[in-house]
């Protein structure tokens, strides 16, 4: 990528990113695969799931401390060697990798389904990549522009979703902890794959200007993803109602579309634009991703070329393997168990080898 | 080099353009849509052969001398997704969802069941959700052939009737195919509609439509519904009247404000359902002196909370042992407090439980005297 | 380099005005009033005795008020050949008529079953006749369907264009059926034209099937059942609703763009052909299969029965055809000429008739709408 210049994020752009990468289009269908198991209490679940990213930030926040200027792909090599650390990163470049063919994928099912239903699939695959690379491209500073921007979308998006509460029933949401804590608890696993990808802070955390309000801004971003998803969750069932949310696909768009405002006739168009680009900001922040670690492996991987390159091997993948929503599902219940699971085992045994070594900075030795 | 370059990347652009726009399909024009504003659901069974559904569907036919008139496209199939084809050989325009403002279910197809209709509905992103249902009785087509002065279609005429079919009679707001979709498949909730009927005289709202289910089990006629509609909806609004002869009558307007109570003791379910109601006397020509005396209003507001709630215990006998059903969103107040999902058929405990009825009313204003 | 200028100005300014009078010479111009313009004509023949047939042309037109108000009304052009038809068309007019502007041409089915080569002559040939009329073939007398009052419309010439236009969005019609679509299937060697067929049913137009031509002669008409499959196994890139029914209450349909391709083998004498139909589309209802929406394994099995079903069907109408209406409808003779050599002489209808076809359909689900009910 371009070294656009030395200019570091501000603790908001960190927040801004990491809410970007957590928060994609599949946020909509977020309550139908918590309603599944643990019915009216999904958004329990919903909210109990934050334990993943809270862990993930934690390490992360205790890594930063001793480490301010090295991400973690540095980090591995100095402890795993050169052999085990590069193909240590290379799995963690393949735990993004795996999600960027199924986030392609379902932005590709909505804009059809909703909006550009007379487009064939390979066109907007074409565009899609073409804006998140070139965003890409651009520089990690420019991206936190867009994702700051993108918060507002989301502010507005939660912001008009209060009205729903005029449309839905509070007994929907009840008994509350019907379900049962098993089921609570098992809720709370399938949300794994919507609070994915926070990880990208270990590559991250170097850029920020100032190392001191590191954990502040980690936090707000799990704290901000943490509330979104329980209200998005809350709110679906709250008007829809646990019987119907099965029959629907994206249940958050059937929910919004009972809003009626005045002066706006059809509220849905400029609710899917605005998670339109909450889609294709994520896909330019995995493609940001992507190239940047793969950009340790090999130094000329970062040229306009390779963009191209990376764009056309995520199209051919996602038409081949991924053509629609159940193959989508099956393969991501399987690459999302591996990318967590190693993810979370990288990087505790990282941080596991740092305290033991008592290395880095304001280590006690 | 800097103009090449610019070059290439508007040469790229123009491509790419052209590329995206290649195979977009025919470009629809408006006048070679069908504007639909109004479908009717009916099926006919012949002797011989399977049931067909029959969906007219009412389109506006717009005229540049300004009066619009209306037409009516029928597409009979076995499946309900067969009627587009069987209707596009006999339409000049294409096919269009999302204009239509009213869905009217036949009595036909409200007894045979109306999941098929609602799941057609239900799988298109382009339906307009904030149409309004109703059921008629015999062929919605006649319905779409009654022209009425002003209207460019009875379907805009119908859509209106049923939005404002609440304010009084005690309606309730929910009546879109949106609520539709919510009430028929939710647990411990079922659907009701206003039931509509065609004499010389135009269209009239006769009452409501009970559905089990996606099933019609019967017909109310507008004085049960009104009972109904005061125990099942929240503030509704209407007239209360008592009358001891033609001449001797006072009218109440009304404010329904509805509060449910469930317990659950030793297996059995009881319910409370509260009715506070607050109006306007209206007309009076039956209590004397009831502006100036306290004690005569006292009296009144006493006589109508005993007839209504007569009324409302009568209508709860029919519900629990006639109908069988419970019309009256009962279940979903005791699934909200005992536990969903158990499998329990909410119909059968609502008809075996104690409902007891508690009315009061009070009157805000006499009006401004009694002539 | 003023003065110049404004002299070249004039020059050109005056050369166009001279240019423009000239072209107006002999031109006449009349107000829309006096002329009545043809929007519908059509082809009809009658009975006078057992041995001699009267042309009959009824035509339809619409006529101008001078208060702004637009009429139509049906003439007739008759004679005992062709052109004294078409002549004693302006002999019942008051008034010029302008050709050029008609959305339809009907065809009758007693016209259609004499051979409409005069028919395709006059409009093919004549450069009055419009390129963009849609044609078809009626049941009874075509005077009827242009005559017939349509509620909303000037004249039932308008409402019948939309008609076949529009068939195009279903039951797998193509928009092949204009004058010179008609006249290149009926001149070229394998091919045959087949029209929509339209009948008048409760006071309103319809299209009930397709006629099948074998080269300008009318041999017979199928049904709509049996009319979407041909259309199916002859069109390429139509659309078309697929479906399967157990009952009135289980059932699941969807809608399909089908785009076909023909293979063409000869071995010896014989010639095999092997249509393949590949369908893409999204499920428009399903009251059929519990959990299409989630569970991959239900879609392939609803792929497969419905990929099934419609080659079963393909296959039986295709025996029909060749069987009980023997002619080539489905464009096979074309492919086979293409490949094995032209002008040879051959009747392709009973060459295919007689051949191998073969079909292979595969249905692919694409999307599902918003949900499933």
């Amino acid at each position: 990528m371009v070294q656009v210049s030395k200019k570091l994020l501000t603790p908001i752009e960190i927040t801004a990113l990491l809410i970007g990468i957590m928060a994609d289009i599949n946020s909509a269908s977020a309550p139908n695969s918590v309603v599944n198991i643990a019915k009216q209490d999904g958004w329990i679940s919903a909210a109990l799931g934050a334990i993943y990213p809270l862990y993930v930030a934690f390490i992360a926040i205790y890594i930063a401390g001793r480490f301010p200027k090295d991400n973690i792909l540095i980090l591995s090599k100095k402890y795993f060697g050169n052999v085990i650390g590069t193909m240590a990163n290379f799995l963690f470049f393949l735990s993004f990798f795996s999600y960027f063919p199924s986030v392609s994928s379902t932005t590709l099912d909505v804009s059809r389904t909703y909006i550009v239903g007379f487009l064939t699939p390979l066109k907007i695959y074409i565009v899609m990549m073409l804006l998140g690379s070139y965003s890409a491209y651009k520089g990690v500073k420019v991206l936190a522009r867009v994702c700051v921007l993108n918060i507002f979308a989301f502010v507005a998006i939660i912001a008009l979703s209060f009205i729903i509460l005029m449309y839905g029933s509070l007994m929907n949401i009840m008994p509350i902890f019907g379900s049962g804590f098993m089921s609570i608890a098992k809720g709370a696993v399938g949300t794994t794959y919507d609070y994915a990808a926070m990880e990208i802070i270990f590559l991250l955390y170097p850029l920020i200007n100032d190392s001191k309000k590191l954990k502040s801004s980690v936090l707000k971003a799990v704290a901000f993803i943490c509330f979104m998803y329980t209200w998005i969750v809350f709110i679906t069932i709250y008007c829809l109602g646990i019987d119907i949310i099965p029959k629907t696909i994206w249940s958050f768009f059937s929910a919004t579309e009972s809003i009626k405002i005045e002066a706006l006739h059809n509220l849905r168009f400029l609710y899917i634009f605005l998670w339109i680009l909450t889609a294709f900001k994520t896909i330019a922040l995995l493609y940001y991703v992507c190239i940047s670690i793969l950009h340790e492996f090999h130094k000329s991987i970062g040229n306009k070329i390779s963009y191209g390159v990376l764009g056309i091997i995520v199209i051919f993948i996602t038409m081949t393997f991924f053509p629609d929503r159940l193959s989508r599902e099956s393969i991501v219940s399987v690459t999302t168990k591996f990318s967590v699971g190693f993810n979370l085992l990288y990087i505790t045994v990282i941080a596991a080898i740092i305290f033991v070594k008592k290395d880095g900075k304001g280590a006690i030795k | 080099m800097q103009l090449n370059k610019n070059y290439i990347y508007l040469i790229c652009g123009a491509a790419l353009f052209a590329y995206l726009r290649i195979g977009q399909g025919k470009v629809e024009n408006v006048e070679e849509v069908d504007i639909a504003s109004g479908i009717g659901y009916g099926i006919r069974k012949e002797a011989t052969s399977n049931a067909n559904y029959v969906i007219p569907i009412n389109s506006i036919i717009y005229s540049e001398l300004g009066k619009n008139t209306s037409t009516i496209h029928t597409g009979i199939a076995i499946t309900t997704g067969k009627t587009r084809a069987n209707r596009q050989l006999k339409n000049d325009k294409e096919f269009f969802v999302g204009t239509e403002k009213v869905y009217i279910f036949e009595d036909s197809i409200s007894n045979f069941g109306i999941k098929g209709v609602v799941d057609i509905l239900f799988k298109n992103p382009s339906v307009n959700e904030d149409g309004y249902c109703t059921v008629c009785i015999g062929d919605v087509k006649n319905y779409f052939d009654y022209e009425v002065e002003g209207y460019d279609s009875p379907s805009d005429y119908i859509a209106g009737m049923i939005k404002n079919s609440s304010g009084y009679n005690f309606f309730g707001k929910e009546y879109t195919i949106r609520d539709v979709y919510l009430m028929i498949e939710s647990e411990g909730r079922n659907l009701v509609l206003p039931y509509i009927e065609l004499s010389e005289k135009g269209f009239k709202i006769n009452g409501a439509a009970l559905f089990k289910k996606d099933k019609l089990i019967t017909f109310l006629r507008i004085e049960d519904t009104r009972v109904m509609n005061m125990l099942r909806e929240n503030k509704s609004t209407g007239i209360l009247t008592i009358q001891k002869s033609p001449d001797q009558f006072i009218n109440m307007s009304a404010k329904v404000k509805r509060k449910v109570k469930c317990v659950k003791e030793v297996g059995k379910y009881k319910f409370e359902i509260d009715l506070n109601i607050n109006g306007d006397i209206i007309s009076n020509k039956l209590y004397k002196d009831l502006p100036s005396k306290v004690s005569i209003k006292k009296e009144f507001e006493n006589d109508i909370e005993k007839r209504t709630k007569a009324a409302c215990e009568d209508f709860l006998q029919k519900m629990k042992n006639d109908y069988k059903l419970d019309c009256l969103e009962l279940g979903r107040v005791a699934v909200a407090k005992y536990g969903r999902g158990t499998g329990v058929d909410w119909n059968e405990i609502v008809c075996n439980s104690d409902i007891k009825v508690n009315v009061k009313v009070n009157v805000d204003k006499v009006g401004r005297g009694v002539y | 380099m003023n003065n110049k200028h404004n002299k070249k100005v004039y020059l050109v300014t005056i050369i166009i005005i001279i240019i423009y009078a000239i072209s107006m010479i002999g031109i006449d111009v009349v107000p829309i009033e006096e002329v009545d313009v043809i929007n519908g004509v059509s082809y009809d023949i009658q009975k006078i005795s057992p041995t001699s047939i009267k042309y009959v042309f009824p035509f339809s037109f619409s006529v101008f008020y001078l208060n702004g108000k637009r009429g139509n009304r049906i003439n007739v052009g008759e004679g005992l050949t062709v052109g004294d038809s078409i002549q004693n068309r302006q002999r019942v007019m008051n008034k010029k008529f302008v050709q050029g502007l008609e959305k339809v041409f009907i065809i009758s089915e007693k016209y259609a079953s004499n051979g409409i080569r005069n028919v395709l002559d006059e409009r093919a040939r004549s450069n009055e006749a419009s390129d963009m009329a849609f044609g078809m073939v009626c049941k009874g007398n075509s005077e009827d369907f242009l005559g017939l009052k349509i509620k909303g419309y000037p004249s039932s010439s308008d409402y019948l264009q939309g008609l076949i236009d529009k068939a195009q969005q279903d039951n797998f019609f193509s928009q092949n059926y204009k004058i010179i679509d008609i006249f290149v299937r009926a001149a070229s060697e394998g091919r045959n034209v087949v029209l929509p067929y339209v009948e008048i049913r409760e006071n309103a137009i319809e299209i009930t099937g397709l006629a099948l031509f074998k080269k300008d002669k009318m041999v017979c008409k199928v049904d709509i059942e049996e009319a979407r499959l041909l259309n199916m196994l002859r069109e390429n890139d139509v659309v078309g609703t697929l479906s399967l029914e157990k009952n009135a209450k289980q059932y699941i349909d969807i809608q399909v763009s089908s785009k076909r391709k023909v293979k063409c083998e000869k071995k010896g004498d014989k010639y095999s052909f092997t249509i393949n139909l590949d369908m893409i589309g999204d499920i428009i209802t399903n009251e059929l299969y519990k959990d299409i929406k989630d569970n991959p394994q239900e879609k392939k099995k609803f792929e497969n029965e419905i990929s099934k079903k419609t080659e079963e069907q393909c296959k039986s109408f295709i025996n029909k055809m060749k069987n009980e209406y023997k002619v080539d409808s489905l464009e096979l003779g074309k492919k086979a000429a293409s490949k094995y050599g032209r002008r040879k002489g051959i009747d392709w209808n009973e060459v295919i008739c007689n051949s191998d076809i073969e079909v292979k359909v595969k249905v692919k689900v694409s999307r599902q709408g918003k949900g499933d009910y």
